[in-house]
């Protein structure tokens, strides 16, 4: 009995001496944070937007929480907003440079994208439509794209995509809307609904059927400018009520018998069904960042509550489960934001292969991003279902309006179908691959990866609607891993992260190896392809392209972000998450490293900075961010 | 699948020609594809009248590639939609490449060796169930 306390006592002091030695090392790394990275500079244009746009916490500002929620009480058009976003200049980021826009990276302009949605989705979706201009950058001619440049730079028309039909909507091959050869252009009939800024865009691009077959060169695609239309020929159909983006300009539009302009098919005729698939794949990758943007808001609103907010002598962020379930939350972020930073690069230089690449993102961010939403409402508690008070009620919006992002552009059971049908080819290419140590593909994925490495300019002629069982970030795993276990412990990254690890690699392998027979197994079985079982192995193998983009997001900025990013906890705890199911063999891992991940989540929401790999700054009004948790903690 | 058909399969792979080669391992890949008896594609008939749809007939047009081992244009099945559109384009192409062309034609040489399949065997074949009929398939398909 003796000897146990005592064994206990000394236990015990190791464990405080331990524990003390963590928080040392913590502040240590903290100390370090500010001092030892420099944001990459394609960041640079999201501080600026920030800056400008300023804290959406002051109502005095035009994006603020305060008037996003009085335009959504009123389902009011954010009409200020989308003008705030015009007055920055943002409508140029849509342009490629060689059409004397400011396009120059996906990456750029992702972050910006969620630079801006983190205040409003409604807005950021409203907005995006802007991005309909991939159809003439990817298929146009010379002429519409320099119309279209002009068009985007110098007005505020706005291109909509008119696809979906109220009879038909991912089935595209089968929609009715028409679009008969007539002299000098086509006649158009049909209607297409619901369509995003329908009735307010100056441009719709349309998908019309140009034969009666009911296969996939039927359709053809224009863009039209509905000033050169007859106004008796088309009529803007109602606005739809939504449960959440309820300032958009959800309508739609019908042609009746309207006569178009040959110069506005865009591609040849047959060509449009190719085109609209081409051109989601890199609408697909983008929209991680609305989602990505709109868990920020969501989780930065849990925080202010959760700092505040005192009971049984502590704060909610003090109550052990609180805080595990608030750095999840971060840890899924940092998950998605491996990602979608990996893809919005990747799309610049994987290009043939994002037929698998934009649906394995656009499935899993959007998706696993709503479920940590949900999540974090659990920590909110009532005020997560309050439209007003705390910080002006945003969450709940948040909650409402990113929901969207994983039904629309190809919901999540349309990719899950397309990435289903090509796990074959991957998985053969893989084994066939794997151990050849492709000098190309190593360049490729460090140019990826390498958040300083410059990225080659979009080419999207080489967008292709099959990968060739090519996925170069699971392609790359073995080597990664090989890295990993080649890597030794060094001042930024302590040895025993490293040998959790490299057994939590050890995990993702066996985790390959299990999914490789489950769907060969299917395979042979000949399971169908909209089968739940392809698609919960669609699913897994998302999951296991987010594991790879994790380790080789760390494996390539060591040296280039910041201390927490080396650091490894966050990257063991992250395996983990994405990893684990009930069988799984895994070692334990220590609370120190959520501790650090939770500390890591305090810090950026204390300092203002974005929750993300790369924690660029955030606007902050100084008094108002003193008066805000004040006046949070008189309302708590 | 029936008897019927197996025999029709084997028929055409012993008797005929690089094009009909090439056509009956088509019907084959989209009747696994499509789940539904080879015997009833008509050759001639559009793809998508069987239900096949815009990216199956993507991730088809990857499978030949696979099998041919060429390069081919993913949306080959949407320009050519039938079965025999797409022989007689393979076929086109195959004279651009003849080491995979002679890979074939060995194939087809090769199937006529093995000779018909005599009268008591197809008999047999009916008393097989239908994994057994699979497998008996998947062995025929290159
Ligand atoms: C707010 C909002 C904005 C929108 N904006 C636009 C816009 O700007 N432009 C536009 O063209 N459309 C727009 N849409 C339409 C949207 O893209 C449609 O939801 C989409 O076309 C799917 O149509 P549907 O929901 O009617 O379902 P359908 O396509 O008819 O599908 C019904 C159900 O079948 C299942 N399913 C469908 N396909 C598959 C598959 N391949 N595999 C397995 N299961 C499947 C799914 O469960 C699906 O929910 C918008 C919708 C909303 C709500």
């Amino acid at each position: 009995m003796q000897t146990a306390r005592i064994e206990h006592t000394v236990a015990q002091d190791a464990q405080d001496a331990q524990d003390a030695q963590d928080a040392q090392d913590a502040q240590d790394a903290q100390d370090a944070q500010e001092r030892s990275w420099e944001l990459p500079l394609q960041y640079r244009a999201s501080e600026e937007l920030e800056r400008f746009l300023g804290d959406p916490n002051n109502p005095a500002n035009v994006i603020s929480f305060h008037n996003v929620m009085q335009w959504d009480e009123q389902e009011a058009f954010p009409q200020a907003a989308v003008d705030e976003l015009y007055r920055f200049g943002m409508n140029h980021y849509y342009v490629p440079a060689a059409y004397g826009g400011r396009f120059t990276s996906y990456e750029e302009f992702q972050s910006m994208a969620r630079v801006a949605a983190r205040r409003d989705l409604t807005t950021a979706i409203t907005y995006s439509t802007l991005i309909w201009s991939t159809l003439i950058w990817v298929g146009g001619n010379e002429q519409q794209k320099r119309h279209l440049a002009k068009v985007l730079r110098w007005t505020k028309d706005a291109p909509t995509l008119a696809y979906s039909e109220e009879q038909h909507g991912a089935d595209l091959v089968a929609n009715h809307t028409k679009a008969v050869k007539t002299e000098g252009g086509y006649r158009l009939s049909g209607e297409k609904w619901p369509i995003n800024r329908a009735t307010r865009s100056g441009l719709v691009a349309v998908l019309a059927k140009t034969s009666d077959a009911r296969d996939s060169r039927s359709l053809s695609l224009f863009m039209l400018e509905k000033r050169d239309l007859d106004p008796a020929q088309y009529s803007n159909l109602p606005r739809v009520k939504t449960l959440g983006l309820r300032g958009c300009d959800i309508s739609g539009i019908r042609f009746n018998d309207c006569l178009v302009p040959e110069s506005s098919r865009v591609g040849e005729v047959g060509e449009g069904l190719e085109l609209a698939l081409r051109a989601f794949q890199v609408t697909r990758t983008l929209c991680a960042g609305l989602s990505l943007a709109a868990v920020d808001t969501a989780l930065r609103s849990t925080m202010q509550f959760a700092v505040n907010r005192r009971l049984y002598n502590g704060t909610v962020f003090d109550i052990p489960n609180a805080r595990r379930i608030l750095s999840d939350a971060f840890l899924d972020i940092l998950i998605c934001d491996c990602m979608a930073t990996a893809a919005a690069r990747g799309l610049h230089v994987s290009t043939e292969q994002f037929s698998v690449w934009s649906v394995v993102v656009k499935y899993f961010v959007p998706v696993t991003l709503e479920r940590t939403t949900q999540q974090l409402s659990v920590v909110l508690g009532a005020r997560h279902f309050i439209r007003e008070r705390h910080m002006s009620g945003i969450f709940q919006k948040m909650l409402r309006d990113g929901g969207v992002v994983s039904l629309f552009d190809g919901s999540t059971q349309v990719c899950l179908h397309a990435l289903g049908l090509q796990l074959r080819h991957l998985l053969k290419t893989r084994r066939r691959e794997q151990l050849t140590d492709d000098g190309a593909r190593r360049t490729r994925l460090t140019t990826v990866f390498s958040l300083d490495e410059t990225l080659p300019v979009f080419d999207g002629t080489k967008l292709d609607l099959f990968s060739r069982g090519h996925d170069d970030v699971m392609q790359g795993l073995v080597a990664a891993i090989n890295a990993l276990r080649a890597l030794q412990g060094d001042e930024a990254l302590g040895v025993t992260v490293l040998s959790h690890l490299k057994q939590m690699a050890g995990v993702l392998e066996q985790a390959l190896r299990d999914f490789d027979s489950a769907l060969e197994a299917a395979a042979e079985a000949g399971q169908h392809p909209q089968s739940a079982l392809m698609f919960g192995l669609a699913s897994r193998y998302a999951q296991l392209h987010a594991a790879s983009a994790c380790l080789q997001m760390w494996l390539h900025n060591r040296d280039a972000l910041d201390a927490f990013f080396a650091g490894g906890e966050w990257l063991v705890l992250a395996l983990d998450r994405l990893l684990a199911q009930p069988q799984t063999q895994k070692p334990d891992l220590p609370d120190a490293y959520h501790q650090r991940v939770a500390q890591q989540l305090f810090y950026l929401f204390d300092e203002y900075r974005l929750f993300s790999i790369v924690p660029l700054a955030l606007a902050k009004t100084e008094s108002m961010a003193m008066n805000a948790k004040k006046e949070d903690r008189h309302e708590c | 699948m029936s008897a019927n058909a197996v025999r029709k399969i084997q028929d055409i792979k012993v008797n005929e020609t690089l094009a009909k080669q090439l056509e009956s391992t088509l019907t084959e890949m989209l009747s696994k594809t499509l789940r539904i008896d080879a015997a009833e594609i008509d050759v001639t008939r559009p793809l998508p009248h069987y239900g096949l749809d815009s990216i199956d007939a993507v991730t088809l047009a990857g499978d030949l590639e696979d099998w041919l081992n060429v390069d081919l244009p993913s949306t080959l099945l949407w320009d050519y939609p039938t079965v025999a559109a797409i022989a007689g384009f393979l076929e086109e192409q195959l004279d651009a490449m003849p080491e995979v062309k002679a890979k074939l034609e060995g194939r087809v040489t090769e199937s006529k060796k093995q000779g018909v399949i005599d009268k008591d065997d197809l008999d047999d074949l009916d008393r097989l169930d239908p994994q057994q009929m699979d497998e008996l398939l998947s062995n025929l398909i290159p």
